[in-house]
């Protein structure tokens, strides 16, 4: 980037300059990612193993509640570098090493785009896979199952 | 009126003014006669830190204008010694009705 010499600003990264340094919560990395992991398709919903999720599907039944955009999604921020450790589960046929690339690509795109910041890893923990007919188990368990 | 709550109170002007940024104040609290948003700021001689919650994304070119700004009142003030530092303690719903910005979006491919 060019500037005019009365506006030039040394800086040695986006976030510090000659001006002031700047901090970048590590909530706002994480909504970020959150984002940017959720959007990539064949991912079926982020965070940890079945007890998290079953709390989080409880959770989302309250009027009101909603999961949280930085579930699953835990990151490291410093004054220039950040690391992001992700916890998803996929659905059930995709390549899992597609979407790994295609999320750390996009996830590194987005935190770099939008706050400046480097990111120097993302780790993903694909922890389940999604079936199909897994949402409706309660409702189908009785129609489908053996016995009644 | 001290140094350090003149300085606050132009700082906040400013700050107000700012597009994409607002001062992060604690939210609940009870209505009180004062001005909130003052406990986004702290100053002393050293430094000077901002906390923020960012309305519009990206943040580079946001923090790169507010510390243009807020430098060039605090170099006005008697702590133009201290270090500026903008938090960006938050992103509000607002900001992120993504487009996550431009760049390969392929597709994982899916077993038939």
């Amino acid at each position: 980037m060019t500037e005019s010499p009365s506006t030039e600003v040394a800086r040695t990264s986006q976030l510090v300059t000659t001006l002031g340094t700047t901090t970048i919560a590590d909530t706002v990395v994480q909504k970020i990612a959150g984002l940017a992991a959720r959007e990539v398709s064949g991912v079926h919903a982020l965070g940890g193993g079945g007890a998290v999720r079953a709390f989080n599907a409880l959770r989302e039944r309250i009027p009101g509640a909603s999961a949280s955009v930085g579930q699953g999604v835990s990151v490291e921020v410093g004054e220039k570098q950040a690391a992001v450790d992700l916890d998803l589960m996929v659905e059930y046929g995709v390549s899992i090493t597609d979407v790994a690339r295609t999320i750390r690509k996009n996830v590194i795109n987005a935190i770099e785009q939008i706050t400046g910041l480097e990111v120097v890893e993302v780790n993903i923990n694909v922890n389940d896979v999604h079936l199909p007919g897994d949402d409706d188990s309660s409702d189908g368990r009785t129609e489908s199952g053996r016995v009644q | 009126m001290k140094p350090s709550a003149e300085l606050t109170e132009r700082l906040l002007d400013a700050l107000r003014a700012e597009p994409g940024l607002r001062p992060a104040t604690p939210a609940n609290l009870p209505a009180v006669p004062w001005d909130l948003d003052a406990f986004a700021i702290d100053v002393d001689a050293e430094a000077i830190e901002i906390r923020v919650v960012a309305t519009r994304l990206p943040l580079p070119p946001l923090v790169d204008r507010a510390h243009r700004t807020l430098r060039a009142i605090i170099d006005e003030s008697p702590f133009k010694a201290a270090v500026l530092r903008i938090a960006i303690n938050d992103i509000d719903a607002t900001a992120v009705t993504f487009p996550v910005p431009e760049g390969p979006s392929e597709q994982p491919r899916s077993r038939e």
